[in-house]
């Protein structure tokens, strides 16, 4: 690749486009080990420059900025595959099985990541008090036997990871 | 986070001081088990009155709550929230193993706190839209050159007025907007999914997670979807959901789309659940139903901002009765 070519693809998302998709979607098919999983992570990864457009520091710049996103979209991929998963065990493992409905299904799970990808940021013990006392609707007493920890420190981990979904939901969608 | 990404202060900006959020946070942990004693309770409510702030920190909280309604909804949820609660179990069994192991202690509250001052200005940026409306708000706007929108509960637009052009950018919610005469500019709507441009007309647009639902009453609307650029035309009593990559089948449009705008919720032989869910919008704080009801039909048109209202009407004509153990916390279930 001839520098001239590196210095078009600073200014331009469609030249970023033409020198980079074909080697993202072989990166990312290595990674992930299918074609069409590929194929739709790398047009998330061009979304998203599309959404927050950006300058790159020539050819080499560009290729390392795209693998690293590349990389967070195979891991976040994998998390919600891996939830997803759990999902529909625990569905299926019911004492009478239950059917969503794909609509509602899809409901309950962008639920699920978005508070699971929050609670795996925070430390462990509020995260987990905070499912059994808001997500389960436990009471602080149970909470605090169940983990070790007195009512008052239940309700201060409550309270915490209240204000971080708060603070998060007041952010504009990214 | 740098300075820069700070939005400049604005006159008439809305803002929530951190430390009202925080307080609403603390009440909400006081109080949500249920097992809070009067005089907690008397203290909650003397300091939701000491503040318009205090009330939209407590809004936001409640708002907030209503999103983990679906994991108590029913089994379905009750099995997310199972997966959710493994999770963490798994997390805590590696970490006890990992700090046993090299003698770690805890990363600590300190380091958890820092992370959440530090996302604090996205709380500020996210007041920045034009035009807002509180969870349980309708609000009329007239923007000139017979050209009417109204907003529904929690929703926010931004208005653009350009060289020959009126942009309204739809950031979240829904709204209704009318045009009559001749507008001197053209007019476009924005969401994420793609652009709308009216041909005389009268529609509502709604923004879901993934998508933009659009209900055409009168005239003619033209889509262009975000990325793949497809074009559609949607006619007058058509309805179609569409995203950034493509445009679903069309369907009748929904009355119930436009009624909310004169501040009516129409049941048109929906299920109570449905209505419910819909009139949940409107209010803060829990509002849920009993599996038991939840599929009994509903017929006709209530109230939408005295949810209150609505509630005691349902429980006149359907065999349910309305359970309020705390004021932001609603369920109807069936009549004993």
């Amino acid at each position: 690749m001839s520098s001239a070519e590196s210095t078009v693809c600073d200014r331009d998302l469609g030249s970023i486009y033409r020198d980079h998709h074909g080697w993202l979607v072989a990166f990312l098919h290595r990674r992930l080990g299918n074609q069409p999983d590929a194929a739709d992570l790398a047009h998330d990864a061009f979304l998203r420059l599309l959404k927050r457009p950006r300058q790159f520091d020539g050819f080499d710049g560009t290729r390392a900025y795209l693998s690293t996103m590349a990389k967070g979209l195979c891991i976040d991929l994998w998390r919600r595959r891996e939830i997803e998963q759990a999902y529909l065990d625990a569905l299926a493992g019911q004492p009478e099985p239950i059917y969503p409905s794909a609509e509602q299904q899809a409901e309950v799970l962008q639920a699920l990541y978005e508070i699971d990808a929050l609670l795996f940021r925070l430390p462990v013990k509020a995260a987990k008090a905070f499912v059994m006392a808001v997500i389960l609707g436990r009471t602080d007493k149970e909470v605090a036997r169940a983990l070790g920890v007195s009512d008052r420190m239940v309700r201060k981990y409550v309270a915490r990871v209240m204000l971080e979904c708060v603070a998060l939901d007041l952010q504009p969608n990214t | 986070m740098s300075a820069t990404d700070l939005p400049a202060a604005e006159p008439g900006d809305k803002r929530i001081a951190h430390e009202h959020l925080e307080a609403a946070a603390e009440w909400f942990a006081r109080l949500r088990d249920d097992q809070a004693d009067d005089k907690t309770r008397r203290d909650w409510h003397d300091w939701l009155q000491q503040h318009a702030d205090h009330q939209a920190a407590w809004e936001y909280v409640m708002s907030v709550r209503q999103r983990f309604a679906v994991f108590q909804a029913d089994n379905q949820g009750r099995t997310a929230a199972s997966v959710l609660q493994d999770r963490q179990d798994r997390r805590l069994t590696r970490r006890q193993v990992l700090g046993a192991m090299v003698g770690v202690a805890g990363a600590g509250l300190f380091g958890w706190i820092a992370y959440s001052q530090t996302s604090l200005p996205g709380i500020i940026a996210a007041w920045r839209a034009d035009q807002r409306t509180a969870t349980g708000e309708i609000r009329e706007l007239a923007l000139g050159e017979g050209l009417r929108l109204w907003l529904n509960t929690a929703s926010a637009v931004n208005t653009h007025i350009g060289n020959g052009t009126h942009q309204i950018a739809l950031l979240q919610g829904e709204i209704l907007v009318a045009t009559s005469g001749k507008p001197e500019r053209s007019l476009y709507v924005t969401t994420d999914q793609g652009t709308m441009r009216p041909l005389g007309t009268q529609f509502a647009v709604r923004r879901q997670a993934q998508a933009t639902l659009l209900a055409v009453y009168e005239g003619a609307v033209e889509i262009r979807t975000m990325e793949t650029a497809e074009r559609r035309r949607i006619e007058a009593g058509e309805q179609v959901t569409f995203t950034a990559t493509g445009i679903g089948a069309v369907e009748t449009a929904d009355p119930a789309r436009k009624a909310w705008a004169r501040g009516v919720l129409l049941a048109e032989n929906i299920t109570l659940g449905e209505l419910i869910a819909e009139l949940a919008r409107y209010q803060y704080g829990h509002l849920g139903v009993s599996p038991a009801v939840a599929d009994l039909r509903v017929l006709g048109g209530y109230p939408l901002r005295d949810t209150d209202k609505t509630l005691s009407m349902l429980e006149a004509v359907l065999p349910i009765r309305i359970k309020r153990p705390l004021p932001w916390w609603t369920t109807v279930e069936p009549a004993r």
